[in-house]
């Protein structure tokens, strides 16, 4: 081939290759054009997203119990802010943060010279410090710790990559891009920065200090709610993991969410959390000179979320928590070390809302602070709704402990502690109490999940125990429902011969008098003389008691609730042979043994006593106010129960007997001569300590829960449905304590 | 009989103008490419383009003044000079992904950009004599004198750079009559050694492994691919794609467009003549690059002396490789290296080599039929 020819060749090649490229750039420029045009678009801007003003909570009077706040927050960035000295001017205090690498400022802005520049020691507070209230050599362990915090969980990610996926090429970059989006998440170092020491945080010559970032947010605030109250509310905080993050991108498809975005995590907070986040606005912003993204383009204000009115009122709950606490005798009652616990809850019983609501103990956010930010510290770890999973079945799988080392574990434990059955804690209180919400003593949140002495847990709705004798009129109503014989129709003669604890020689009791004077024998060991009623009792009955929500979650807004026990359908044998044994049916017909139930589910079921059978879902939200105005009024379902009028007559008649009839259990404590109307009502007491291992081999404390439960009826007012609850040491109390705290709390509820 | 030596005017006037003229076009392409890229820019990459065209020009003129033959002969030492700096750049090199540069008296050179022309005048010498079937057997030296270069730059590490050789090599060695056999070996081999580079654990680098994948993937929605490697090539063509058929002009707009792309001024220069003059521009750059390249060749077919043409040769695949790999590589059609578009980049040193190459063709042109080999290649 000729040296021409060649040449040709080459030249022809060359001639191909550009022909090739100007096909591609008119693929791009022309077939393609809009597909590019729009990418430049958006790589032209920029949109931010705007927060929503969260909304807020308020009581039944209108009272804001949260709210958010607008504010200024200093944050954070680890992945900017490297260890940096400090120089402070002479002449006008300003701090000025070196950034590694750089020079020394030639001078300050307030034009002092560069000699006038001294070096800060790391423990020395300059004017910013002063002004902030806050140490910011600090920031440097502060990162340090989140850096090994990050470490930490890259070393965790790249575990899971090479378990997972196994490692690639790319997993070296995924890693990498892993721990920068950790480090650019800021971290909070405080809230509500004074205006004066905004101008002291912008440090450098362009006005910004890399690695801390100024920004508007949110802080949500509460106003003066009680320990119960604030329970309830729980709390909300930005997303801290991938877990929390998923969760807001299932709400919000549409993405608008950041970082700063306060999400319901726990009690009203997490199931109103929709409603009250509101919609983030959306601004678009274009690039100025500078090529920063500072010029508006177009704004979308955000909608703030709506107010979630509860039912109930701050008043009339510092009204419950008083009774609840104001007892003289109560703390006697209590084992050695431990803390008194208890609940009360009213409700209106025709509509279910929640109108009072109390607990002990009492929460005190604050008491989990740490160290210095104790007193400042504004954080709701409420009910957490993981709380309710922690409480200890009555069943935990695992081999129950030998003897020795059971006796060894009862005299180490104190009071409420020994009710963990059968004496261990679940693994996921255990992993919960390595998990201290940022902010909080690890000792404090350890004590606070120590159940059920522990302050986190709420008494109403996470709580669940053996309600005692207050089953009695429910099992009672189920027996007639049934069509059962009544032990002896017409009269039972009660010898109190049977020798067991709690059997009193009630002499000859009908069916009020049994619920009159709470007869042990009348309502379980009568069963054994009984054979014939077993097959029925474990039947219908229980599909009596299952039907009125023991054993299942209330539907309530409360959130982490407990659903109780109650023994499903396959334990009573419905179908085959039962697991359970008649005689712990019978121990089951007095409220204990194979029974938990909650003050919640208690008053949910007394009400429907007090609302002529229907059965009612409580909640404490009562309506959701829009920022315009418009008012939607919360519904929750309820059911009729189409219970007899006559047996329900019969089951009422008995309630009223125990208050009012001097042989009633609730006769001689209640003060029922203070209260302008009429109170129907069943103490009940679970004896559950270690005398009692015949009906309830699991248990090992001597703690017994006192149970008062009923309702209030007066002229003019929906029933008033109420359930109180004292987890207390005497064993023979038959409800006393509860009895009288109920009294006192209708006496100044009629009178407020 | 020998001729006599050219004068300096004799070359004058004997080069091709047309030639420097269409060399010179394309340096003003790039000196309002360089402008627009610069804009918002520190330090001012115009200001500089328009000092190192300058500067390149000169010694363009310069080299014209040189009889390009006792460059030739001067080719070994030269040729060691080159390795000498590939060598020194390894340890005393400087720049932002790889030590590419040697800072001298305020000037940073780039020894691979200079190794290139170096290469050529090597090769061109080296290959002169060589004819008929010796040439098939006699590529080992030429090879040799290639490799070295390769895997020192390679070494730096600037893979994109090191590929260069390998064409220039093939190109010369086919222009000197080279036949089939050596060539498809040799392309084999080449082959071999990227498939090498490709599994052969430790031969590349993690990013360099990477951008090639992100190369296939174009499109691909992984966050690591996009964010690392693809995002560039994305702003790349968002660049080219987003401008009109007939440019966006050098004005704002323009400027607006291609501000998110990075090293627009050097190696993606351009997407941002794309940008700014549209499809109709870069029809007319493709046809000032094939004038020129036709140009040179013309150059290699007109002298008779057989280091003159391997030169122009040389030359010719020089720039012809450079400017398509830089243009196929911005538009996704080969992966991203780093290599700059002749003339058009902003670079010092990349401008320097491309006057000093354009002034050796001249001046090969300026001496046309001053010695006759034995035969003529065939």
């Amino acid at each position: 081939m000729g040296f021409r020819r060649r040449l040709l060749l080459l030249f022809l090649l060359a001639v191909g290759a550009a022909a090739l490229i100007w096909l591609r750039v008119a693929q791009l420029q022309v077939l393609e054009a809009g597909r590019w045009r729009r990418a430049a678009e958006r790589a032209r801007e920029q949109t931010a997203l705007l927060e929503p003003r969260r909304g807020a909570i308020v009581d039944a009077a209108g009272r804001a119990l949260v709210q958010d706040e607008p504010v200024l927050q200093l944050a954070l960035v680890p992945r900017e802010w490297r260890s940096r000295d400090r120089l402070r001017c002479e002449a006008c205090g300003l701090v000025h943060f070196l950034e590694p690498g750089k020079r020394r400022p030639r001078r300050c802005r307030c034009k002092a010279g560069a000699d006038q520049l001294v070096p800060l020691g790391a423990g020395d507070l300059g004017p910013l410090e002063e002004q902030l209230g806050f140490p910011v050599g600090r920031i440097a362990a502060i990162a340090a710790e989140r850096q090994s915090a990050i470490d930490a969980l890259v070393a965790a990610e790249a575990r899971r990559l090479s378990e997972e996926d196994g490692e690639d090429f790319l997993t070296e970059d995924r890693l990498e891009l892993f721990r920068e989006q950790k480090e650019q998440l800021p971290i909070p170092l405080l809230t509500d920065v004074p205006e004066a020491a905004v101008r002291l945080v912008e440090l450098d010559e362009q006005g910004v200090t890399r690695g801390l970032l100024l920004r508007h947010a949110h802080r949500r605030t509460a106003g003066a709610v009680g320990g119960s109250l604030a329970r309830v509310l729980g709390q909300s905080r930005p997303p801290e993991s991938p877990e929390d993050l998923r969760r807001l991108q299932e709400l919000f498809p549409e993405g608008d969410i950041d970082g700063r975005t306060l999400m319901g995590v726990a009690g009203l907070e997490r199931r109103y959390d929709e409603v009250l986040r509101g919609r983030s606005g959306r601004e678009r912003r274009a690039r100025d000179d500078q090529g920063a993204f500072s010029v508006v383009v177009e704004s979308e204000p955000p909608t703030a979320g709506r107010r979630l009115r509860l039912s109930a009122r701050l008043e009339d709950n510092d009204l419950a928590q008083r009774a609840l606490v104001s007892l003289p005798d109560l703390a006697a009652g209590y084992a050695p070390r431990t803390r008194p616990s208890g609940a009360l809850v009213a409700m209106d019983a025709v509509s279910g809302e929640i109108l009072a609501l109390a607990e002990l103990p009492e929460l005190l956010p604050e008491d989990l602070g740490q160290g210095a930010r104790r007193t400042a510290l504004r954080v709701w770890p409420l009910c957490d709704r993981e709380a309710a999973a922690w409480v200890p079945a009555r069943r935990v799988p695992g081999p129950p402990l030998a003897e020795a080392e059971r006796e060894r574990v009862l005299a180490e434990a104190t009071g409420f502690e020994r009710l963990l059955l059968p004496w261990r804690l679940q693994p996921s209180v255990l992993e919960a109490m390595d998990r201290a919400p940022e902010g909080l003593d690890l000792d404090a949140w350890r004590a606070s999940l120590s159940l059920p002495a522990g302050a986190v847990l709420s008494r109403v709705s996470q709580m669940a125990v053996e309600p005692g004798s207050t089953l009695k009129p429910f099992i009672g109503l189920a027996m007639l429902e049934a069509g059962l014989g009544l032990p002896i129709e017409g009269e039972f003669a009660c010898s109190g011969a049977h020798g067991k604890p709690g059997c009193h020689p009630h002499g000859p009791v009908d069916f009020e008098g049994a619920l009159c004077q709470s007869c042990n024998q009348y309502f379980a060991y009568s069963l054994r003389n009984f054979r014939t009623h077993w097959p029925a009792f474990r039947t219908r009955v229980a599909a009596f008691l299952d039907r009125l929500g023991f054993g299942h979650l209330s539907g309530s807004d409360l959130d982490g609730e407990n659903r109780g026990r109650w023994l499903r359908a396959a334990e009573w044998g419905l179908d085959e042979t039962p697991t359970i044994h008649p005689e712990a049916g019978q121990n089951v017909a007095i409220g204990q043994g194979e029974v938990l139930a909650t003050p919640l589910q208690m008053v949910r079921a007394v009400a429907a006593l007090a609302n002529g059978g229907r059965l009612v879902t409580p909640h404490l939200g009562r309506s959701l106010e829009a920022p315009d105005g418009r008012v939607e009024t919360l519904s929750f379902p309820s059911t009729d129960l189409g219970w007899d009028a006559g047996h329900l007559a019969r089951v009422r008649e008995g309630l009223r007997r125990v208050v009012y009839d001097p042989f009633g259990t609730a006769y001689k404590s209640f003060p029922w001569g203070t209260i302008p109307g009429r109170v129907h009502g069943k103490t009940g007491t679970a004896q559950v300590g270690r005398s009692f291992k015949p009906f309830n081999p699991e248990s090992s404390g001597d703690i017994t829960h006192q149970w008062f439960i009923g309702w209030l009826e007066r002229e003019g007012h929906s029933p008033l449905a109420f359930a109180v609850v004292y987890h207390a040491r005497q064993e023979k109390a038959a409800g006393l304590t509860a009895a009288r705290t109920a009294g006192a709390f209708l006496s100044a509820w009629c009178a407020r | 009989m020998m001729e006599r030596e050219l004068t300096l005017g004799d070359r004058f006037k004997r080069a091709d103008w047309l030639l420097l003229g269409l060399g010179l076009a394309l340096s003003g392409v790039g000196l309002v490419t360089v402008h627009l890229a610069g804009v918002g820019q520190t330090p001012p990459y115009g200001w500089m383009q328009v000092r190192w065209t300058v500067i390149g020009l000169a010694a363009c003129l310069l080299v014209l003044a040189v009889p390009y033959r006792r460059v030739v002969d001067l080719r070994y030492p030269l040729y060691g000079l080159g390795l000498l700096l590939l060598v020194l750049v390894l340890f005393v090199g400087s720049g932002k992904s790889a030590g590419r540069w040697i800072e001298l008296a305020g000037f940073r050179l780039q020894p691979s950009e200079v190794m290139k022309l170096l290469l050529v005048v090597t090769l061109a010498g080296a290959l002169r004599y060589e004819q008929g079937m010796d040439r098939q057997r006699r590529v080992g030296l030429p090879l040799l004198l290639t490799v070295a270069p390769v895997l020192l730059v390679m070494a730096q590490p600037d893979l994109g750079t090191a590929m260069l050789f390998p064409p220039l090599l093939l190109a010369v060695l086919y222009a000197a009559g080279a036949r089939g056999r050596p060539l498809v070996i040799m392309g084999l081999l080449g082959l071999l050694g990227l498939l090498a580079l490709w599994f052969v654990p430790g031969l590349l680098h993690g990013y360099q492994r990477t951008r090639f994948e992100a190369w296939l993937r174009q499109g691909d929605d992984d966050p690591v691919l996009l964010r690392s490697y693809g995002l560039h090539l994305h702003q790349s063509k968002t660049v080219v794609g987003s401008g009109p058929v007939l440019g966006n002009g050098t004005g704002e707009e323009a400027e607006e467009a291609v501000r998110l792309l990075p090293e627009r001024h050097s190696d993606f220069a351009f997407p941002v003549f794309c940008n700014a003059f549209g499809l109709a521009g870069v029809s007319v750059l493709l046809l000032l690059y094939l004038a020129f390249l036709g140009l040179m060749l013309r150059t290699a077919l007109r002298v008779r002396e057989p280091s003159g043409r391997l030169l122009a040769v040389g030359a010719t695949a020089l720039f012809a490789v450079q400017a398509l790999v830089n243009m196929a590589m911005t538009l996704g059609l080969l992966p991203i290296v780093g290599m700059p578009l002749p003339f058009v980049s902003y670079g010092g040193s990349s401008l320097l080599t491309s006057f000093l190459a354009l002034g050796l063709v001249l001046n090969v042109g300026a001496e046309r039929a001053v010695e006759f080999g034995r035969s003529d290649f065939d």
